[in-house]
């Protein structure tokens, strides 16, 4: 006995646009959301710039999730909050789910599973940062909640570390809340973070932004007392006798996103070495059957807006589609991209109005970028710059099947 | 005296420029280096003499001031006057270990910890291994209490409700040609040493069986059924409240400053929270053993800290990959004249792999520090032993300090010269395995010096705080009826709930830090390192422990707010 169609772990952007989507498409659905509330990291963004693309405004994050989850509410998905998965199982025809929350332990059955699980940051030591091991050193993400949603200034005098999206927001964040940040170190020679963030949030504050400098070490025994931030090589590799201390009473780290894909991985789903989410076909199923992947699970995004529209792609054909004989090709990759979303592409499922994510490897100036299905040019975009913290998406359809291939081309 | 002139000679022939005198039986070492490896070598030349009681090393670096100890700025009188028969200094396992062994008999009993919870020092920064003693000498303490310990583990920490497991621990060699004379010898010292389940000499086909990520290279293994492992601060732990249990006392950020010793015998005690007057001192102040002898003019040994670093790999994706722990022999012309134990990979008693750990002589006790060149160090050395072991899975790495002495054995003993002294010093490994021993032992000899009687009634149980996450469905969910608390998980790594968090918080040992709480529960031990669950943490610690928030620190004096935001001014 199944009790739903389809359920949706996790719900963040990509879970609930998954569900709403879900239920839309007639499936009987289940979204479960281990936090209290919906919204997922949403709820801590304080900052504008959410929605533009989907609601055509620049929204806050707050205001973002309340959009999605009064959406939600007009539909029949059921919800369950403060709600663990602790287990995953293979059943016939569909996945058995064990929970814990605080009415019990609870253990259902669906047809379909939508892994909307998101992601989890890097932390200091995983990016072989050494010495003490003092309070002080926190996520741009902790940072973000002490802040934004516990009210509290964990920074006085502070060091970012990583110029990526939320290390850049803090920034701005943590000096409105009148603390000092004395600059934004980079290890790589380019900002990882979008073009906006860098002018809004450091350039408007005058907040230098070093690039290829690391911090290397952190001191002090109880509290952080200063930083050891020294320059970098090509490989990005600290160079010795270029290391200098800045005394500081906290170190932000805004050094990468990691998807969440433990639940993914007890299930056998493979990952992709390239986004560390699951390898996924045009209606974002993982290669284990019936299980969905969307948002920044599946690869890490930097618009929300985005994150939604994957959620919505899942939350489809998990709703619609049936088991079929699978007729899976792999996308050929140029070597000058990073990676394309999705990883194959089912011929046996539509390929009508198929989404595309891709970034690059490096910064490139006037490509074009042609799409190829066997020999024919099915897309020729140009761009005038690419760039890898900056996600492009394309969208196309496939009459015939054949092998496809994304090249990079000069214009 | 011959043996110091004999001593003299080596010295200035092999390390020269330092004084050896005699103090009794005992050797002190004077003089000044620029050189800290020198100091080492002294102190172990004098000691492999085998003349001395013991080696007294008083050799100064250098233009280096030792780093002052680290210590609560806490000053005040609560133990002011106070006259227990028994004042245990310092909160390791060894000191709980003996604690909770003193409260079998009719005493009274006060542990000194210089930190604000139990376990700070060498126990919380270790791999928990529990060894079955094939390395150590014959006639060492080491090995008289590791064997008597290990008849006491399994029921120990059942008692205490402390996990052990014996997954077996094993040396891998890569040379065939060294298979001829190292597995005679090693079946030679496992019955000699009486080890606990003995050595099996093992192919790489048999091993695979064990352990089927084997690297290439590896040619055999000598297995040792009879490792285990525990959590060694959920043990002190659980030790020093199964003591407070039976009516023993615990003061933590109290720290012995001095001492007043008249004929031979101590009268006071002099720390930061007052002057006491115990009738009998224990000295297991780990690094600090040979500062506490001296106070009590009974130094006979000194401590030599020794350094070591483990990296800690994903639970996620290592568990699967290493069965036993497993270190792999040196090549040879490789091995280097060393005391601490290859180290190697070690899956500890929570599944997750610990790679290391190294060893370097330092000057500072609690340099806890980690370097780089450890991490290299450690990973070049073990990665070649499990296949598809990759230093990306690294979650973090921790340094400890051993506490050596130039004797390298245990320091089990009644004071030299002061009579109420009893030493617990240095203990570096296998000071887990041996911690249940040496408590027996001291508190028989302590309880003798007061002639104390036995308790009628001794609670041999204590309970941990409940693991949800290994109960079945039924049990978890009969509990989470009774309190709801344990059904919302707080630190998603590792699957911690509130009930647990609130439990620890509300324990008889109550920890008032975040990383206090991790020790107990491990919440934030996970791969997300406490990104997710610390707030949660903090704001459990704030309400249910009664604290101000703005007050609630990460370890120590360490703070983890300054002030409100602006909105909630």
């Amino acid at each position: 006995m199944m009790d739903y169609d389809v359920v949706v772990i996790g719900g963040g952007p990509a879970g609930l646009a998954a569900a709403k989507t879900a239920s839309d498409y007639s499936a009987k659905t289940l979204l479960i959301e281990r936090e209290g509330a919906l919204g997922g990291i949403l709820k801590q963004c304080i900052h504008d710039g959410f929605g533009v693309t989907r609601f055509n405004e620049k929204l806050s994050g707050p205001e973002y999730a309340y959009r999605e989850i009064e959406k939600l509410k007009t539909s029949k998905v059921e919800v369950l909050l403060l709600s663990f998965v602790t287990r995953l199982k293979k059943i016939d025809a569909g996945y058995q789910i064990t929970l814990v929350n605080p009415q019990g332990v609870k253990t259902l059955a669906t047809r379909k599973l939508i892994l909307a699980t998101g992601c989890r940051e890097r932390t200091s030591k995983q990016v072989m940062i050494q010495g003490t091991n003092p309070a002080g050193v926190m996520t741009a993400g902790q940072a973000q909640y002490y802040i934004n949603i516990m009210g509290k200034m964990p920074i006085k005098e502070c060091v970012i570390l990583g110029s990526g999206d939320i290390g850049l927001i803090m920034a701005r964040r943590i000096t409105l809340e009148g603390g000092h940040v004395e600059g934004v170190y980079e290890a790589k020679n380019t900002p990882s973070g979008l073009a906006r963030n860098i002018a809004q949030c450091l350039t408007d504050f005058n907040i230098p932004l070093h690039l290829s400098e690391t911090v290397t070490r952190v001191y002090g025994v109880d509290r952080l007392e200063g930083v050891e931030i020294a320059k970098v090589d090509e490989h990005m590799t600290p160079i010795p006798g270029t290391e200098k201390r800045i005394p500081c009473d906290s170190l932000i780290l805004s050094v990468g996103l990691i998807p969440e894909n433990e639940l993914a991985k007890s299930l056998g789903v493979p990952l992709s070495g390239a986004t560390k989410g699951p390898e996924v076909d045009q209606t974002f199923m993982s290669r284990v059957e019936g299980v969905y992947s969307c948002g920044n699970a599946m690869h890490v995004n930097d618009l929300a807006d985005y994150v939604s529209e994957s959620g919505e792609i899942a939350g489809k054909a998990a709703a619609t589609s049936q088991n079929v004989e699978h007729h899976n090709v792999k996308v050929e990759v140029d070597p000058q991209l990073l990676y394309v979303v999705p990883e194959v592409v089912d011929f046996a499922k539509p390929t009508q109005d198929m989404v595309f994510y891709f970034r690059a490897k490096n910064i490139y100036q006037n490509k074009v970028l042609h799409v190829f299905c066997g020999d024919n040019e099915i897309l020729k975009r140009p761009y005038t710059t690419l760039k890898p913290p900056e996600m492009e998406r394309l969208k196309f359809s496939l009459e015939k099947e054949g092998a496809i291939r994304f090249v990079l081309g000069d214009k | 005296m011959n043996k110091i002139k004999l001593l003299q000679e080596k010295l200035d022939k092999e390390c020269p420029g330092f004084l050896a005198s005699a103090k009794d039986d005992c050797v002190v070492l004077s003089g000044e280096s620029e050189d800290y490896s020198k100091i080492v070598e002294a102190g172990k030349i004098a000691a492999e003499t085998g003349y001395f009681y013991g080696v007294i090393n008083k050799i100064t670096l250098k233009g280096w001031t030792p780093k002052p100890m680290k210590r609560s700025p806490i000053e005040d009188k609560t133990l002011e006057g106070a006259t227990p028969d028994i004042l245990v200094i310092g909160g390791g396992i060894i000191g709980c270990s003996i604690l909770r062994e003193l409260s079998r008999y009719q005493l009274s009993c006060l542990l000194v910890e210089k930190e604000e919870d139990l376990a700070m020092g060498a126990s919380s920064r270790n791999d928990g291994c529990v060894h079955v003693g094939i390395d150590l000498h014959k006639n060492s303490a080491k090995l008289k209490y590791l064997l008597r310990s290990r008849a006491i583990y399994p029921q120990l920490c059942a008692d205490l409700d402390v996990p052990y497991r014996e997954d077996g621990q094993s040396v891998a060699f890569k040379s065939l040609t060294l298979k001829g004379i190292a597995a005679p010898y090693l079946r030679a010292k496992a019955r000699a040493n009486h080890v606990p389940g003995g050595v099996k000499i093992l192919s790489r086909e048999q091993m695979l069986k064990i352990e089927p990520h084997l690297a290439e290279g590896i040619k055999w293994c000598a297995y040792l059924p009879g490792g285990a492992c525990v959590s060694p601060y959920e043990l002190t732990i659980a030790l020093g409240e199964s003591a407070v249990l039976n009516g023993a006392k615990v003061s933590f950020n109290t720290i012995v400053e001095s001492m007043e010793v008249k004929d031979h015998k101590i009268v006071s005690v002099k720390t930061n929270r007052g002057t006491l007057y115990p009738k009998v001192v224990i000295n297991a102040a780990g690094v600090y053993s040979d500062v506490v002898a001296d106070m009590a003019e009974d130094q006979f040994f000194t401590i030599h800290p020794r350094k070591g670093t483990d990296s800690i790999m994903d639970k996620a994706m290592t568990s699967a990959l290493s069965k036993t722990a497993i270190t792999v022999y040196p090549k040879l012309g490789e091995e280097k004249r060393t005391h601490s134990k290859g180290g190697g990979l070690i899956p500890t008693i929570d599944k997750n792999i610990l790679v290391g750990p190294d060893a370097i002589e330092i000057p500072d006790r609690e340099d806890y520090t980690t370097s780089k060149a450890s991490i290299d160090v450690i990973y070049g050395k073990h990665v070649n032993t499990i296949a598809a072991l990759s230093e990306r899975d690294i979650i973090t790495y921790f340094s400890g300090t051993r506490a050596a002495t130039y004797e390298e054995d245990f320091v089990v003993q009644k004071g030299k010269w002061t009579k109420n002294i009893i030493h617990a010093a240095g203990i570096q490994s296998p000071g887990v395995t041996a911690a249940p021993a040496i408590g027996q032992d001291i508190a028989l000899w302590a309880s003798q010096m007061l002639k104390a009687p036995k308790k009628e009634h001794f609670i041999e149980k204590r309970k941990g705080v409940v693991k949800t996450r290994f109960l079945d469905d039924k049990e978890r969910n009969a509990l989470i009826k009774k309190n709801p608390a344990y059904g919302h998980i707080v630190c998603r790594c590792e699957e911690i709930s509130e009930g647990e968090i609130i439990d620890a918080i509300h324990s008889i040992i109550p920890p008032t830090t975040v990383d206090g709480i991790k020790r107990r529960v491990r919440a934030g031990m996970g791969r997300c390192q406490g990104g997710f669950c610390q707030p949660s943490v903090v704001a459990l610690l704030a309400k249910e422990g009664q604290q101000d928030i703005l007050k609630i620190k990460k370890k120590g004096e360490g703070n983890l707010f300054f002030a409100e935001t602006k909105e909630c001014k």
